[in-house]
Order: structure tokens, then sequence, then C-alpha cells
């Protein structure tokens, strides 16, 4: 009798789990067709279609597409997903679930690295390519998360190292304004403009680079979803299952400095995303399995980002409003709704 | 594998601790194969240390340790955790986990990479469930659950990761009466039925003594020593133990007896001239009120048989008044606790008849006394003469109170 009651739960789940990944991907597809038929210059349907998928009809719309809209949309797509997966994996980590890479300070250790580089660098190298960006917001992401993991070993309140991780947040802030203060005027534009958060102004090389990097470092997330699963259990219960935890905690750093170092090099601190959204993937999921909620995790994070993205460039048009902005709109009220509920389980 | 010993785990001058600090060793122990090893000891001793060595969550700081006849340091984390299963003491939060998905973790060194469940595995966990007898919970979220079903649910998880050894730190903390012996009845199944090795720490020495095949102490300073339960389980070792200054084992009944601090050095001859002036026990409840204030004044006699004095005792000692215990053969269970608490008892001894010179030390007491309680003899025994005529004998001086009277006040 049990055994058949589990089963038709099973059965259940595994209909909400296909219920969930396709509303997820259709919704990508309607924000994608609406994203690419939304902006300044109005292009007809026909004409939007003949444009992407043969490249024909006027050169000024094809230029548009292909230049502005699709770049902006496919890293839409991938830093939503990158960004989300940072989260997921930094909550796994610090078993918290409003650890990110915002609240953690690792984005701003991501920027401040990007500054250095792009205003000491700059003068002295002439074509910075994305790829150097990248490194240094890899290697400042990874700096930050060395300090709070430093904190961490006095801190053992969640609590208290969230706060540890915004001072650490706001010293690379400090030094960046720094830097900024005593930058050539030309340096502060490109920085000011990029630090505001953007999915703007990618080149196709540039979509290529990071595409490939947050893809590599999704599919390693994915490959990772069986021991963190056991991780979910405790250190000291993975540990006992074969886990081998200095390893895989080694790998979970790597991988969300690269994720949110990533988002950082090409888009800018982007706020709260890496939070709000593994939650809302486990809601719809109902359950927070690995291995379902990384895939959802990323559609849910491209969804998020994209929809906000579309909100940022449309709501005030032509003002476009800086993608951080949006995000912390929609965000921040769904973080402080899970430290409301955490607050009243742990008083239960 | 290749097979040096019978023992399930074999530590040769083995010392553990954390970090530098060695806590306990350098110590030698053979953990029987397929019985219950408990460990017991006084907080800090070093309990979970030498478990989370077995484990390996702690590095083991010299000596060996063999286990099922190998290296424990030449299993790789995999093989390792296909042997040994383990119930922490880390209490787990996970979010939106079913109880299931939590036992169902438990598969993890046999599933494939992305941990994908077979037939197999479901029936694994099924029967893992079962064992426990937590089918009903199963779909439950584990942060829903009492704490009682939170241990099942992770003893499940351990015994579906079909271990050879199961590592257990204080397994019953937090559990009700029920619980625990639920949890040390499913031990017991899977050492006898399915021959695993069970080695845990325990804080409930009674239940230890009863459960287990070998008992480990682990104390302050060093001492250690290992023995089957009646070996174990002596009044003195476990005073010893556990540094007890307030109170004793019985390990014959196997409970936990107190000592009134002023009483501990043994001596329990009574004076019978530190009885006079008090007003202990004249059967007024309001005046048994700071009794335990006044030097234990030796007024109140005591006369039962087969076990009915024992409650009588220990409502006595919890108020602080001394007593003297009447006739009682030493084979009596009543003799049993009555020589640890009451101030004096007067005893026949085993196999003799009752004598003059004993009734007539009782019938003194009674005389002396303000109260006797007659507890009287459990219903399904006879009342001796020697206990007839104690009671009349007090009855005809208006001192005999049933326990009921005494307490309440008539």
């Amino acid at each position: 009798m049990g055994e058949q009651t589990w089963k038709i739960t099973q059965r259940k789940r595994r209909a909400r789990y296909a219920a969930v990944f396709l509303l997820l991907i259709l919704a990508l597809g309607v924000v994608t067709v609406v994203s690419v038929n939304t902006g300044n210059v109005r292009i007809s349907v026909p004409e939007l279609v003949r444009a992407v998928f043969l490249q024909e009809g006027r050169p000024d719309v094809i230029a548009i597409l292909w230049t502005i809209r699709l770049p902006r949309i496919l890293t839409g797509l991938m830093m939503g997903g990158a960004i989300a997966l940072a989260g997921f994996l930094l909550q796994t980590f610090f078993e918290n679930p409003i650890a990110g890479p915002f609240v953690l300070g690792i984005s701003s250790g991501a920027k401040m690295a990007v500054a250095i580089v792009m205003i000491l660098l700059m003068d002295r190298v002439a074509n910075l390519g994305s790829g150097v960006l990248v490194v240094a917001a890899f290697l400042g992401a990874l700096a930050a998360t060395a300090l709070v993991l430093l904190f961490s070993q006095w801190i053992k309140n969640a609590a208290a190292l969230l706060l540890a991780g915004i001072m650490i947040g706001y010293i690379c802030s400090a030094v960046t304004d720094f830097l900024t203060t005593f930058a050539k005027d030309s340096d502060v534009v490109n920085l000011h403009g990029w630090s505001m958060g953007s999915f703007s102004g990618m080149s196709w090389q540039d979509v290529r680079v990071s595409g490939m990097i947050v893809l590599a470092a999704s599919i390693l997330t994915f490959l990772l979803s069986k021991p963190i699963g056991a991780y979910q259990l405790g250190e000291a219960y993975a540990a006992s299952m074969g886990v081998n935890v200095r390893w895989f905690r080694a790998e979970i750093i790597l991988l969300s400095s690269l994720l949110s170092g990533c988002v950082t090099a090409f888009a800018g601190p982007i706020s709260f995303v890496g939070i709000a959204v593994p939650f809302l993937a486990k809601r719809m999921l109902g359950t927070s399995r690995p291995i379902l909620v990384i895939p959802a995790a990323f559609l849910t994070g491209s969804l998020f980002c994209m929809v906000c993205d579309l909100i940022a460039r449309t709501a005030f048009a032509p003002t476009e409003l800086n993608i951080s902005t949006v995000t912390s709109i929609f965000g921040a009220p769904i973080v402080l709704y899970i430290m409301l509920q955490r607050r009243r389980m742990n008083h239960a | 594998m290749r097979r040096t010993t019978d023992a399930a785990i074999l530590f040769r001058g083995a010392s553990v601790g954390y970090g530098r600090r060695t806590i306990l060793g350098p110590l030698d122990l053979e953990v029987p194969r397929g019985r219950i090893t408990t460990l017991i000891g006084p907080n800090g001793a070093g309990k979970s240390t030498l478990l989370k060595t077995v484990t390996r969550e702690l590095p083991l700081l010299s000596g060996d340790v063999e286990l099922f006849g190998k290296d424990l340091h030449s299993y790789s984390p995999k093989e390792l955790a296909s042997v040994t299963a383990a119930v922490l003491t880390e209490r787990i939060h996970p979010e939106l986990l079913t109880c299931r998905d939590i036992v169902a973790v438990g598969r993890y060194p046999y599933t494939g990479a992305f941990g994908v469940l077979t037939e197999e595995d479901e029936r694994k966990i099924d029967q893992a469930l079962a064992d426990v007898h937590a089918e009903e919970i199963a779909d439950r979220d584990f942060t829903q659950i009492s704490d009682g079903q939170k241990q099942r649910i992770l003893l499940a998880r351990a015994l579906c990761q079909e271990p050879d050894l199961l590592i257990l730190d204080e397994p019953t903390s937090y559990l009700d009466i029920k619980y625990k012996l639920d949890l040390l009845t499913v031990l017991q199944k899977m050492t006898r039925d399915r021959g695993m090795t069970v080695v845990m720490s325990l804080h409930e020495i009674d239940l230890a003594q009863k459960v287990s095949d070998l008992v480990v102490c682990v104390g302050k300073g060093g001492l250690f020593k290992v023995g089957t339960p009646e070996e174990v389980f002596q009044k003195s070792l476990i005073q010893d133990l556990y540094g007890m200054e307030n109170g004793f084992y019985d390990a014959m009944f196997g409970s936990v007896e107190f000592l009134e601090s002023d009483r501990t050095d043994g001596t329990r001859e009574v004076n019978p001239s530190e009885g006079s002036g008090a007003t202990v026990g004249t059967g007024v409840s309001g005046s048994l009120e700071g009794a335990g204030q006044s030097s234990p004044a030796h007024r109140v006699v005591v006369l039962s048989m087969g076990g009915a004095g024992i409650p009588v005792y220990r409502r006595l000692q919890k108020l602080g008044i001394a007593f003297s215990a009447g006739l009682l053969s030493e084979l009596d269970v009543d003799y049993h606790l009555a020589r640890e608490i009451a101030d004096s008892v007067t005893a026949i001894p085993a196999f003799t008849p009752v004598t003059e010179a004993q009734l007539s030390e009782v019938k003194e007491a009674i005389d002396g006394a303000d109260r006797v309680i007659g507890a009287g003899c459990p219903d399904d025994m006879n009342r001796s003469d020697a206990l007839k005529e104690l009671e009349e004998y007090s009855r005809r001086r208006g001192k005999l109170a049933s326990p009921e009277e005494f307490f309440h006040g008539a």
C-alpha cells in the first residue's frame, strides 16, 4: 500500500516538474519574441522574421537586430542564468538561502578588479580584450570570496556573515570610488557606464566569449548536482557518504566566482537575482533537489533578467534604466520575504 | 579483502583528538562484528572524537585503526561510505525535501554520476523506511516532522547506505522514552537479522546496560575501560566514570539514585540522640515542609516487603526525611534499595528464619519513632508473619499510617 502511495506522489511530482520546465521554456520564447520586437525603431513582424532567419531586408533593420537587439537578448539570457547559478552555489556553500554574489560583496570585488584594470592598464595596453576583463573580474570575485571565507572561520552566525559580506562590498566600492576620483575623465565615463549594469553594448565576440564561459560553468555546476544533494544534509553527512568535501568546496567556490565574475565583467553587478531566483525556482518545483533546481534556476534567471531588461529599456524610453535598478525592485522584496519567513520558522 | 581479524574495528595504540590535541589514547580496542558496542562517559571525554575518527571526519593522531581487517586510511571515500554509515549529532535543516528524499540520499555511494535512482534503489529506500516504521511520513516535508521522527528518518538514511558498520553519535538525545526504545529496538534487529555492527555513544546508561553487547567507558583524564555490561556496570566504576557525587548508579535496577550530599561519606549509623525534638512525620503534611533543612531526624520507620517500600523510600528521600527500613530479607528488592538510601535497615540474612532479636530491634525503632509507614506488600504476595506482627505492634501504639495517610495527612 505504502509503495503505491509514493508512486502516485512521484507521478504527480513528475507532472509538476514537467509543467514548470515547459512553462519556463514557453515564457522564455514569448519574452524573446517580445524583446526582439520592442524598441525605438518599430519593425513589422514579417520584416523581423526575414531579418533574423534569412538576414534579408532593409540594412538598417538587419543592423538594429543583429548588432543591438539579438546580442542584448542573448546576453540577458546567459547572464541571468549565470547569476542565478552563482547564487545557488553560494547558498549551498554557506547553507544559507540569502547568500548571493551581490550581498556577499563578491560582485563588488569583481567590479573593483575590473576598475583597477581599466584605469591602470587602459593607457598602456592599446586594445584591452574582454578576456582580460573577465580574468580580472574572476580574480576579484575570488579574492572577495576568499575574504568572506576567512571571516566565516570566526563568524558562524549566518546573518553576521552576510553583514561581513556587505562590509567587504563597501570596502571594494570605496576602493573603486577612490580610483575613479583620480582617474582620467574618459576612463571614468567608460567605467561608470559599465558599473551601472547593462546588457547592452555587447559585441558578438563578447557574446561568444561569455557564452562559452557561462555554458561551461553551468554544465560543470549541473554535473555537481549529486554531491550538492548530499551537501544539503550538511558537510559531515556529505563526507560520510563519500563526498570529498575539501575538493567539492573548492569546486563550488571556483564555479561561483567564475560565474559571478563573468557576469560582472560583461554586464556589471546585478543585484538580488542570485538570491531571489533560486528561491523562486525551488518554490515552483516544490523541491530543492539540485538536479531539478539547477536547470530550473538557470531558466528562471534568464527569464527574470530578460523581463527586467525589457522593462529597463522600455519603461522610460528613450531613457534606459540600469538593469540593477529593475532587478532590485523585483528581487529585493523577495529577499525580504525569505528573511521574514526564515525568522518565523526559527521562532516556530 | 584481507581479513586479519574478526573484529569490525581494531584500534592499536590509537590516539584521537582535535587538531594536535590528543583527547583520548593511546588505546587498544576491539569492536566485535555483528554486535552493539556502546560508548558511555561524561561530555567532553572523547566519545564523539573516537566516533569521528572512525568516520574519518577527524584524522587519527597516532597508532593504527583497522576496519574489517583493512587499514582505515586505505579506504577510498566511496569505499568507506559503502562500508560505514552514520547518524550524527548535527541537526540538519534542508528545505523543501521530503523524508523520502532525505532517505534516498543514502543511496549516494551506489548511484551513478547524477544520482538517478533505479527501481532497485527505490526498493531499498522502501525497505529502510519500513525498517524504522516511517512509511506513513515518507512524503512529508522533513522540517514538518517531530524530533523523534527526524531521528528515525536519519537512521533510515544511514540504513539505506547498506553499511556493515553503523555509527551513531548520541542517537537518542532529544527523544522521548518511546522513541528511544523504538530506535534501539531497530538497532538490535539490525545486528541480529543482518549482522550489522553498531557502534554508538549513549547518554542513557540504563539503556546502554540493556542494549549493549560491549560497553566502552570513556572518562575524563584518560579513564578507559572496556567490558561486557555485567563487568562495566558496577556502582563504583560508573560513579568514577561520571564523577558522580550526588548519586550513584544502581546496576541491579539499572537506575540512577540520588544521594544527599551530606550523607555521601557512607555513615548510615543511627544516632538516637539526634532524633530528639524533631517534628518530622507527624502525619500533617504541613509539618513536612522544611524538613530537608533540619538535620535528618530518624523518626520514621517503613515496614514493607517485596518492593512495596521502594516508592515510599524515594518519596521520603525527596522530602529529605531520614528513615529506617523495617525487617527485610536480604533477598528482598526493598532491601536492595533500602541499604543504599535508608539510614538504617534491619535485615534478615538470606535463607535464614527471622529471629526474635531482629524483631525486637525493629520494635525498638518503632518505639523511638513518631510514625510508622506501613507500605505493605504487592498485591500478588502474602504478608509475612513478621510483617504482620510489626504492623500490629505499630497499630497498637497508634503510630501506623498508610503511605497516603502519611504523605497527604490523614
